[in-house]
């Protein structure tokens, strides 16, 4: 966060701005070769194999295909919480796989913003303290004001001291929005994001969900089995036993 | 799900015990226990072998495992009996006679011994006064003594000289320079002559009315002392003399020691106890799942509970039985590191430490592991639709059962109601004080969360989130602090006893027989000879004849010692300040110009003739009688080796009765000579060398001092288990954290920082409490049990919360790292 960007009042319009500047053609993401399997008593298990895309900045990718297919596998691979058996995952032209632990959890922290199925909020955390808590993790002085103003985004505010058990799933869900997208990333990954909400929660989710990336030009990288959700995405990447059979 | 009959059960039970074995919650568990019983049992053997070795060690200061005595001959009978059991017996008689040697008779203390005398530690014999000493195997041969130097000083006499013994001539034919047993009489006055105990007859000493001394001497293992010991009458006028009963000063080192080590082992059951509480709330809140699933099926609380009874019960006897199987294993590495001073022999112990540390280690098991798991049957079947499903409170209660079955277990365990009592009433006050503590503290701390940055925040919530679990948390831990607190609070000050009580400059001469008028002349004699400022005590031999007008009847008294206390002459002394090695239990010591006419008599003896405070006394003092009140009752510490009387008088009241004077020395040990120097010059003043006495005694102390340092150390590893259970106890929950943190952007040393202070916090908070309750409870473990004086080295009590602090968070931080290496994808998979 650098001191010309705290001076512009609104902090999504700012964020429009810089992501504007980017050249859309940069690929955000580029997979060599992408191979992950793992050890089972049956054998060697291969869940993801060969893999190879190109994400272009403020692209949106929706990944799908059939439960076990991969999808989640290979979102971690992309997003490197998990390092591939073969191949290569470059995410801002730096290759994960040469990244130590630390360094992928700073390229994270910098550019990366997550949304899972499960939401996955720390439960001893109010929602404001789990908004917070990717800006404090890098040292945002302004972390409270800024949580703050992403769980205004969301609709939120008035329940910001409340504890994620006291909130309902799709309130955990746009709080965990609002995590994901308090640091403006320039990617954003959701893992079936919808998959434990009823309709009319998801559709409110998943508006917000392309409201905001589309307000901080951040590329949406998508897994969910959900055609009509895969639909609203810019492309489509299906895969079938770890491959990719369209896309 | 029907009701399954009992076999089914336990089938369930065992299958599932199969499964959550493989589960770190139960393995956790399962370790928890088996440690403790390890730590239980080989503290326990440990401790066993330590206490006989002591006693062994003992025996070798009365030459003998046990000895029988009396003022007649002893019945055959025990003799054939100890002989039956396996016991080896050896016949000593004693008796004081006139003993002459060129004309010359001397007052001598005269033992005959039979063929297999010492049974027990070393006789040392040297050819001459100048030879180099030899280890004797037996006594003198018939028609042969065996004298100590102050005979040969007395008499003038050498090797090969004869003496006339009663009316028999016998041939001095060695010079004792050690004695195992001459330590209980070292105060005595004569000279000694050992000799054959077949010559005694033909001496003609062994009359009617003649003041003998019999005792017959014991040795053999500890399964022949007891089975002898079994069922024994005594007839009357004999008495049991046992190692502990020989040397009062060593008696009182043994308790001690005793008393610390069974709290030592009481201190690793509550340990135990504390980790597998904490273990198993850890489990229960994993199963909590697996109970609304099993509840949705159909399964009644009761079956429920019972499944998980047995599964515990079956996890308790395979855990159980690996410590048990472990405890043994380092007990003998204990022994192996011990092995110079707990013998060639090792005591046996018997396999009763190993049963004890089994039933043990179920019980504990049982008493702190089912009160979580109880918890379970108010879980809901709709618990199965939600994540949080409220099995809230009873934690503080699952530690009040526990230390309710302590109650029940630990007397028993540790054989001392007293040490037990005490200990567990502070165990109570520690329990009390720290969850009262913690939850007021958790209260205040919930108002700096608002205010707190990232690290604290995490740190604070984690603590917030579940106060029942934090309070148990800080409550267990606290309890394990202060437990190791107490011990080392007390442990040092029954060190410094010891070592305050037998000083390097101790002294190990006594001169008595001092006339008044030699009294400037040895004071110069042994400041001449580098001895600084030698201290002279008056002493007068009195009589007591009478307690308040009553005359003394020593019949009166059951005991033989105190029969004989009320027979002889008495020491008395005169003082104006109080000594520093004595202590005033009952009354005041007299002020400067007080009334002359007053005592203080040394508590103990004043209990055993039944002298209260308040009482006159009357002594006959050379055929006159003084009479005086006792206005103060006094503790004594014999074990200060220093000069002290059982009667005490103020100036004032005993100057006109005749008086010699004593004093005591340290005998620089290259300055041998300067007691031949001094028996020529003074020869009416009698030397007593108990150099070797306090050398036996210091051995023993500092052996004593290793045992409790070992022990101890064993049971800080107890504490150091109890640590890994708290922390690992909420370790889903921090591996779960770690990898939300590490999904969005948290470095490792982020994650650490944020466990630090959650651990620091934790244990802080626990060692604060720990520390003042442990202060509180080792006081009065000190005073009441050990009946010590609690002068704490207070640099324990911030040492040993900094080391609380310090292990806690490194051992937080080991869990981080395991967390921070837990696969991101598959953890929010499980977690989902």
């Amino acid at each position: 966060m650098t001191s010309a960007a705290r001076a512009v009042p609104n902090p999504i319009e700012q964020a429009k701005q810089i992501r504007t500047n980017i050249r859309v053609s940069t690929p955000i993401i580029v997979t060599e070769n992408l191979r992950k399997e793992f050890a089972s008593p049956e054998g060697t298990l291969v869940v993801v194999d060969d893999i190879n895309i190109r994400v272009d900045a403020a692209d949106s990718v929706a990944i799908v295909g059939a439960s076990g297919s991969g999808k989640s596998t290979l979102l971690a691979l992309l997003a490197g919480l998990e390092l591939p058996s073969a191949g290569r995952v470059l995410v801002q032209g730096e290759d994960l796989s040469r990244l130590d632990e630390d360094a992928r959890a700073r390229l994270r922290g910098a550019h990366i913003g997550f949304v899972f199925q499960q939401f996955h909020l720390l439960p001893a955390y109010t929602a404001l303290e789990n908004a917070m808590l990717p800006l404090e993790l890098a040292g945002e002085k302004d972390a409270r004001t800024i949580a703050l103003a992403a769980l205004e985004a969301v609709g939120l505010a008035a329940r910001r001291d409340h504890l994620p058990r006291q909130l309902s799933g799709g309130e955990q869900q746009r709080v965990a929005l609002a995590r994901a997208c308090c640091r403006r990333p320039a990617l954003l990954f959701a893992d079936e994001p919808t998959g434990n909400l009823d309709q009319h929660t998801a559709a409110s989710v998943i508006d917000l969900l392309f409201r905001m990336s589309a307000d901080f030009a951040t590329t949406l990288v998508l897994v969910t089995h959900d055609e009509h959700l895969a639909a609203r995405c810019a492309r489509r990447i299906r895969l079938d036993a770890g491959r990719i059979v369209d896309g | 799900m029907a009701e399954a009959g009992a076999a089914a059960l336990v089938r369930l039970a065992l299958r599932a015990l199969r499964r959550d074995l493989r589960g770190a919650q139960f393995v956790l568990i399962a370790v928890a226990v088996a440690l403790a019983v390890a730590a239980l049992t080989a503290v326990d053997l440990v401790a066993a072998r330590v206490r006989g070795a002591l006693a062994q060690q003992s025996s070798q200061l009365m030459a003998a495992d046990l000895a029988l005595i009396g003022n007649d001959p002893l019945p055959a009978g025990y003799t054939h009996r100890a002989r039956n059991v396996g016991l080896a017996a050896n016949d000593v008689a004693k008796l004081r006679s006139m003993v002459s040697f060129d004309e010359q008779l001397e007052l001598v203390e005269i033992k005959a011994a039979g063929a297999g005398y010492p049974l027990r530690g070393e006789l040392r014999v040297a050819a001459s006064r100048d030879a180099a000493p030899r280890t004797a195997r037996a006594g003198p041969a018939p028609g042969t003594v065996w004298v100590d130097t102050r005979f040969l000083d007395r008499f003038g006499s050498g090797a090969g000289d004869t003496v006339i013994v009663g009316e028999l001539p016998l041939r001095i034919a060695g010079v004792i320079t050690n004695e195992p047993d001459r330590g209980g009489e070292m105060f005595s006055m004569a000279p000694r002559l050992l000799m054959n105990l077949a010559d005694l007859p033909a001496t003609g000493l062994v009359l009617p009315g003649s003041r003998m001394r019999y005792e017959l001497l014991l040795a053999g293992s500890g399964e022949a002392l007891a089975a002898f010991r079994t069922g024994l009458e005594l007839a009357p006028g004999v008495k049991l003399l046992t190692p502990a009963e020989a040397r009062p000063e060593l008696r009182t080192a043994l308790d001690r020691a005793g008393q610390f080590l069974a709290l030592a082992a009481l201190v690793a059951l509550v340990l135990a106890g504390v980790a597998i509480l904490l273990a198993a709330d850890g489990f229960a809140r994993e199963h909590v799942d697996m109970v609304a699933l099993l509840r949705t099926l159909g399964a009644s609380r009761g079956r429920i509970l019972a499944l998980f009874a047995i599964e515990l019960g079956a996890l308790g006897v395979l855990a159980a039985g690996a410590g048990c199987a472990v405890g043994y294993g380092v007990h003998f590495a204990l022994v192996a590191i011990l092995g110079d001073w707990l013998g060639a022999t090792p005591a046996p112990v018997g396999f009763a430490p190993l049963a004890r540390g089994l039933v043990a280690g179920i019980v504990a098991l049982a008493g702190f592991g089912l009160p979580p798991l109880w918890r379970l049957r108010a879980v809901p079947a709709a618990a199965i639709l939600r994540r949080d499903p409220g099995m809230q409170g009873g934690r503080l209660g699952g530690l009040v059962l526990g230390l309710a079955v302590l109650v029940v277990l630990a007397p028993w365990r540790s054989g001392a109601w007293q040490t037990t009592a005490w200990a567990l009433a502070g165990f109570a006050l520690c329990l009390a004080g720290l969850a009262l503590a913690s939850f007021v503290l958790l209260v205040a701390l919930a108002g700096l969360r608002p205010r707190a940055g990232v690290y604290l925040a995490a740190g604070l919530a984690t603590l917030l989130r579940h106060r029942a679990r934090s309070a148990l948390q800080i409550t267990s831990l606290g309890l394990g602090i202060a437990a190791l607190l107490i011990l080392g609070l007390v442990r040092s000050d029954l060190l410094a006893q010891w070592r305050a009580s037998l000083p390097a400059n101790a002294p190990d001469q006594f001169l008595i027989n001092i006339q008044p008028a030699e009294g400037a002349a040895i004071t110069g004699f042994l400041r001449g000879h580098g001895v600084a400022e030698p201290e002279l005590y008056p002493m007068i031999r009195g009589r007591l004849v009478a307690i308040d007008d009553r005359p003394v009847d020593p019949a009166r008294y059951a005991d033989a010692r105190t029969r004989g206390l009320a027979e002889r002459e008495f020491n008395l002394s005169v003082a104006t300040e109080l000594k520093p090695d004595n202590r005033i239990d009952a009354g005041a010591w007299w002020s400067a110009g007080a009334d002359p006419a007053q005592f203080s008599i040394e508590t103990d003896i004043a209990r055993d003739l039944g002298i209260r405070l308040g009482d006159t006394l009357t002594y006959r003092i050379a055929e006159k009688t003084v009479t005086a009140r006792v206005t103060s009752l006094r503790h004594v510490s014999w074990d200060s080796m220093q000069v002290n009387f059982f009667v005490v008088a103020p100036p004032g009241l005993l100057e006109p009765y005749p008086a010699t004077l004593i004093t005591s020395f340290k005998l620089p040990p290259a300055d041998r000579t300067l007691l031949r120097d001094l028996v020529k010059r003074f020869p009416s003043v009698s030397v007593i060398d108990v150099a070797a006495v306090i050398g036996q005694l210091r051995t023993m102390m500092d052996r004593a001092a290793r045992a409790i340092e070992l022990v101890f150390g064993f049971t800080v590893l107890a504490g150091v288990v109890v640590l890994l259970a708290a922390v690992q106890a909420t370790q889903g929950e921090r591996i779960y954290t770690a990898v939300i943190w590490k999904t969005f952007g948290a470095e490792r040393r982020q994650l650490l920082r944020a466990v630090s202070v959650e651990f620091v916090l934790l244990s802080g908070l626990a060692a604060l409490v720990a520390s003042l309750t442990a202060y509180g409870a080792g006081w009065a473990f000190a005073t009441r049990v050990l009946k010590i004086a609690y002068a704490p080295d207070l640099a324990i009590l911030p040492a040993g919360i900094a080391l609380a602090i310090l292990g806690v968070a490194a051992a937080g931080v080991y869990a981080i790292r395991l967390a921070w290496a837990a696969p991101v994808q598959s953890v929010l998979r499980r977690t989902g």
